[in-house]
């Protein structure tokens, strides 16, 4: 997981504050929600001394099919901002967060999220602060990004998955033709 | 001009026959006794001053007048004063003359003589054979010998005397009687019968003449003379005949015309005037009436003149030779017959021969029609000799020939020309339809009669003062490259436009002043007071119908009634925008140095411009006042003020400041700049906007691209806005005016035809030179707030535009206002005056209008006095704003701060709320200055950081 949330990072553009995804069960049932945290710490590491005027992303899951995206609440610093183009948006009570105001990590917002079927998934935030205007984390002079995930359920590997399925196919066949001779 | 003049002659031979010698006794048996001459006539007719003179006719050649012995009493034979005839019998009498003994001479060849009171002889008979008087009142004259006798063997009392029936002497017979009976009616004779005489109207046939009027005389006969009293008519002419002459033209009608004959004349006569011309055409005819007749018996009393034509030979209505219009006309644009000599029929359609068209169109009568669409079956005669009306059928003689350039087919030289009828319907008009497909549709129309197309619009009206003419085109015309690009869409555009287009003209070559009123709009023409004007825009009421033809270089229309136009594009209110506005306005050279002498511009040797004399400079200076004042820009760009040190634009600033009733206005001191007679300049309300730093001129000497030489040299202030944080609202204004397209740049910037005209080159040189410059930020404002205003003589879709556009620039004319225009040439609209915004400031920008106050209006709302009578110096000047100028106003407004959302000159929590309520909402649907980046089609995260960093900065101390 950590491993994963690393090399995600260093697929960014800038570097960013870090953002993370903390669901509230790592493995809900089918038919049950579950919400998710987005978490900001470091949000002035790389831009000391700046303001956060406004945030912006959408939400992401892995496999619409077993979980999908029910709603999200902007955390209690903030106040639902209504970007046209992002699924989730928020800017601070007041004009603007500064070092100080708050204490780390800042909740930007909470998720809610339905598990459909069975098996893992993964579930995160994403944001494409390059082309679409109303994502990321707006600074008075700059945009971050924020992208994060996390894992639900206990979800083989894709790979691992693909090589039982392929084993029991076989061992179907094998038994079949067997009968048959 | 036919003079109308009538009068009436009367004439009348003497022959008096209503009193007469009815009895005469001169000789008897023995001693002559009691003879006696009788008179008779109506009873009552006073014979006062009549007489009887006898004459001895011993020498019957030279017979005397004898007194002796006298009548009994003496002298009785001259009537007393009083003497009336008695009423004997039958509305007669008679008086009788009596001699003793010897009175009458017995003859042979004796003569009596009855004389009337102004001693005219009425009658002179004699006895025994005729004589010949000497001397005495019938000198002269020859008796009348009665024919019978009195040979002195009848008894006393015998006489000769008048028998029979009847009124007047020729009427009875003399007789020889034994018993005479002087003073009393005849025993032989009886009174009776009408007395009044009976009456003839004869008619005339004369010469038509050739010029000025002919005499036609109607004779009035009695066969007696007018009785007492006299004889009196009522005469009218009345139209006659198979070739009727017209009144009014071929003759002068009488109409009641009174007419007598005077107590005792027998004839007389009406005289009608007739008006001579050399044109050949029938004998007409036309008659004479007599009504009311008193005082006679009428006879006959309606009697016919006969005008004989005699203007040579006619050609004939209807026989072979004559040549179908539509072959003059051919299929192209100039007749294929042209300089021959053609003989054509058809009706006349629209009369111009007066009014300075000096002519009339004639055109092919429905049956006579080719079915070739592509030929015209009407033409312009050339001719103002034969008179002719509309609807008139026409045959005539003329000359083929092309008249001006493109050319009017027409017919001039006409030789003869003979009118087959009159009052014919007019061929049915063909449909105008435009725009047409290709030239050759119109030139197909050329000299026809046509019917509008629904909705034409005005499109051109600066004409309308000068010549009477309106442009009309289905939609308002826009100059080519205000809307297709330089080079060949913009030479289809013009195309296009040449097809659209049709002149309204008015029939009339009246011009300027003799032109009034103007002929159009209805209700008097043109008239600023009303007001009452013609706008681009307006529209035709209706479809008229109106010949259409070709003169002065375009296709153009006479219409057949007055055409009425709907004012759907009502003067306008000024803009309006806030906080600031700025705005450019060409002032159509304001000159306070009056006269037009070479004595102008910073060397005092170039030719001034403007108002001639200081009469003029009063109606153009308070126009613009009344203009710039209502248009309440904060910075107004001045283009084509006088270059004379400021004093042009002090003068207009004073004049503005006395108007609004405070210092509103201030000029900004340039001094001269550059070398011509005009220059721009800046004023602005120093209440509300402030200069900061010197202003700067780009001239050559800081780009020799500037080419000031011939463009004017560009003039940047930078202005801001007064109130908190004014640092924050610094803008720079840079008001231009680029060489126009009047003359060649040559040798190396011609017109090239592709639309953009004169000195293209020399415009797109200075734009690039300005673009770099002010990229350098020349005033050190230090901010990316940059307008060009200006007259840039250049239209939307031209480089000059481009080079802005292309360094980034906004073209706010385009943006705010498409379709929109602020100038009119040559019948097209179009943008000279532009707007040109840096990013920055675009994004700045509230409003932006043209006020069009003076591209819509006829020019001769202009101040100028020349062409104007003294009731059009009245009627068609107003100190208002329309026509201030010959370009409109144009003008933006902004807030140069940014971020001020509320424009309450802060940037708070305020403008904040108001941006986040915005986000997420389409850009349409709220304050477009919060698009900040003016890409996305909603209020984004993006443009919500750039109104976030205008918070700060607010914010940040100074």
């Amino acid at each position: 997981m950590k491993l994963f949330l690393t090399a995600l990072a260093l697929l960014l553009p800038v570097s960013a504050a870090t953002i993370t995804v903390i669901p509230s069960s790592l493995a809900p049932a089918v038919g049950e929600s579950f919400t998710a945290d987005v978490l900001a710490t470091g949000v002035f590491m790389t831009v000391p001394g700046e303001e956060l005027i406004l945030f912006g992303f959408d939400s992401f899951v892995s496999d619409p099919s077993r979980v999908h995206f029910v709603s999200a609440a902007v955390g209690p610093l903030f106040l639902e901002a209504g970007l046209a183009g992002a699924q989730v948006s928020g800017f601070p009570l007041a004009f603007s967060l500064t070092e100080g105001d708050f204490t780390e990590p800042l909740l930007l917002a909470t998720l809610t999220f339905e598990v459909l079927g069975v098996g893992g998934a993964f579930i995160g935030v994403q944001s494409d602060p390059n082309t679409n205007p109303d994502h990321g984390l707006f600074f008075l002079s700059t945009v971050l990004p924020i992208d994060a995930s996390a894992r639900i359920g206990p979800v083989p590997e894709p790979s691992t998955m693909a090589m039982l399925t392929v084993g029991t196919l076989a061992l179907c066949f094998w038994r079949r033709f067997s009968r048959l001779q | 001009m036919r003079r109308l003049s009538l009068f009436a002659v009367f004439a009348a031979t003497l022959t008096a026959q209503s009193v007469f010698i009815n009895e005469i006794h001169y000789d008897n048996t023995g001693t002559d006794f009691l003879e006696f001459v009788e008179v008779a006539g109506p009873a009552g007719t006073s014979l006062a001053g009549w007489s009887i003179v006898r004459y001895n006719g011993s020498t019957p050649t030279a017979a005397v007048v004898y007194t002796s012995p006298t009548a009994d009493p003496a002298g009785s034979d001259t009537f007393a004063a009083g003497t009336l005839i008695p009423s004997q019998g039958g509305g007669f009498g008679t008086i009788a003359v009596r001699y003793l003994a010897n009175g009458l001479q017995n003859g042979p060849n004796d003569a009596i003589a009855l004389v009337n009171a102004a001693g005219v002889v009425v009658q002179f008979l004699s006895y025994e054979g005729p004589v010949t008087a000497s001397g005495g009142p019938a000198n002269g004259l020859i008796s009348n010998d009665i024919g019978i006798a009195q040979d002195g063997t009848e008894p006393v009392g015998a006489s000769l005397a008048l028998c029979g029936t009847g009124l007047v002497a020729g009427d009875f017979g003399w007789m020889k009687r034994t018993v005479g009976d002087p003073g009393a009616i005849n025993a032989c004779q009886t009174f009776t019968g009408s007395l009044l005489p009976t009456l003839s109207l004869s008619g005339a046939t004369l010469a038509e003449g050739n010029a000025a009027m002919t005499a036609f005389t109607f004779a009035v006969s009695l066969n007696s003379p007018a009785g007492v009293g006299g004889v009196s008519f009522t005469a009218n002419t009345q139209t006659f005949g198979a070739n009727p002459a017209t009144a009014g033209v071929d003759y002068t009608a009488l109409v009641n015309f009174a007419g007598t004959i005077a107590e005792g004349l027998s004839s007389g006569s009406v005289t009608v005037q007739v008006t001579g011309d050399t044109m050949p055409e029938p004998d007409e005819t036309f008659q004479l009436v007599l009504t009311n007749i008193s005082g006679a018996t009428p006879a006959s009393v309606i009697a016919t003149a006969t005008i004989v034509n005699d203007d040579g030979v006619l050609v004939t209505c209807g026989t072979p030779g004559a040549t179908l219009i539509s072959q003059i006309q051919g299929a192209g644009l100039a007749s294929p017959l042209t300089g021959s000599v053609q003989i054509v029929e058809g009706i006349v359609t629209g009369d111009f021969q007066t009014g300075g068209l000096n002519g009339f169109f004639v055109q092919e009568e429905a049956a006579d029609q080719d079915a070739d669409p592509a030929t015209s079956e009407g033409i312009f005669i050339f001719n103002t000799t034969f008179p002719v009306n509309s609807g008139d059928k026409i045959r005539l003689t003329g000359t083929v020939t092309e008249f001006g350039t493109p050319p009017l087919t027409e017919l001039t030289g006409v030789s003869t020309l003979e009118v087959c009828s009159v009052g014919n319907a007019l061929p049915a008009p063909t449909p105008l339809t435009l725009p047409a497909t290709t030239i050759l549709d119109l030139e197909r129309l050329e000299g026809m009669r046509v019917q509008l197309p629904v909705g034409m619009k005005v499109t051109g009206n600066f004409e309308l003062g000068s010549f009477g003419t309106v442009g009309l085109a289905t939609t308002r015309l826009y100059s080519p490259t205000e809307v297709a690009m330089p080079g060949a869409p913009a030479v289809s555009q013009e195309l296009m436009n040449t097809l659209s287009f049709v002149n309204l003209d008015d029939g009339r070559s009246a011009s300027n002043a003799g032109l009034d009123p103007k002929p159009y709009p209805q209700g008097g023409g043109l008239d600023a007071d009303v007001p009452r004007t013609l706008r681009l825009g307006d529209t035709v009421d209706g479809q008229p119908v109106a010949i259409f033809e070709q003169r002065f270089g375009s296709y153009r229309i006479h219409p057949e009634t007055a055409v009425q136009f709907v004012f759907d594009n009502p003067r306008p209110a000024p803009p309006v925008g806030s906080p600031i506005r700025v705005a450019s306005f060409n002032v159509l050279n304001y000159f306070t140095t009056l006269g037009g002498a070479s004595i102008c511009g910073p060397s005092g040797s170039v030719s001034c411009r403007g108002a001639s004399n200081a009469a003029e400079f009063v109606l153009q200076r308070d126009k613009i006042i009344t203009a710039i004042n209502a248009l309440d820009a904060h910075v107004v760009g001045l283009i084509e003020i006088e270059n004379n040190g400021g004093i042009a634009v002090n003068d207009l600033v004073s004049g503005l400041n006395i108007a609004a009733g405070f210092t509103k206005w201030t000029a900004l001191s340039t001094g001269f700049i550059g070398t011509d007679s005009i220059t721009t300049a800046f004023i602005y309300q120093s209440t509300v906007v402030a200069p900061v730093g010197a202003f700067k001129v780009l001239d050559n000497s800081v780009d020799p691209r500037a080419l000031t030489n011939l463009n004017r040299p560009a003039l940047a202030q930078t202005f801001e806005r007064i109130g908190p944080r004014a640092d924050l609202t610094r803008f720079t204004v840079a008001v231009n005016h680029f060489k126009s397209k009047g003359s060649a740049c040559t040798p190396t910037d011609p017109d090239t035809g592709d639309g953009q005209g004169n000195c293209n080159l020399t415009r797109v040189s200075i734009a690039n030179a300005l673009r770099d410059w002010l990229a350098t930020d020349p005033t050190g404002s230090a901010s990316s707030q940059f307008l060009i205003v200006g007259d840039l003589n250049a239209y939307s879709k031209e480089d000059p535009i481009g080079v802005f556009t292309s360094a980034g620039y906004r073209h706010l004319n385009a943006m705010f206002a498409p379709g929109g225009y602020s100038f009119q040439f040559f019948n097209a609209s179009g943008f000279l005056d532009h707007m040109l915004a840096s990013p920055a400031l675009e994004r700045l920008v509230k409003s932006f209008a043209v006020w069009h106050t003076n591209a819509d209006e006829p020019a001769v709302f202009e101040y100028e006095t020349n062409g104007k009578n003294a009731s059009q110096l009245l009627t068609l000047y107003n100190p208002d704003a329309f026509r201030a100028s010959d370009h409109d106003a144009i003008m933006a407004s902004f807030n140069p701060l940014c971020g001020d959302l509320d424009d309450d000159g802060d940037v708070d929590t305020s403008d904040l709320a108001i941006g986040r309520a915005a986000l997420g909402k389409p850009v349409a649907s709220v304050d477009r200055r919060l698009d900040f980046d003016g890409v996305d089609p909603t209020i984004t995260g993006r443009d919500y950081s750039a109104l976030a960093r205008c918070f700060a900065a607010f914010r940040a101390p100074r």
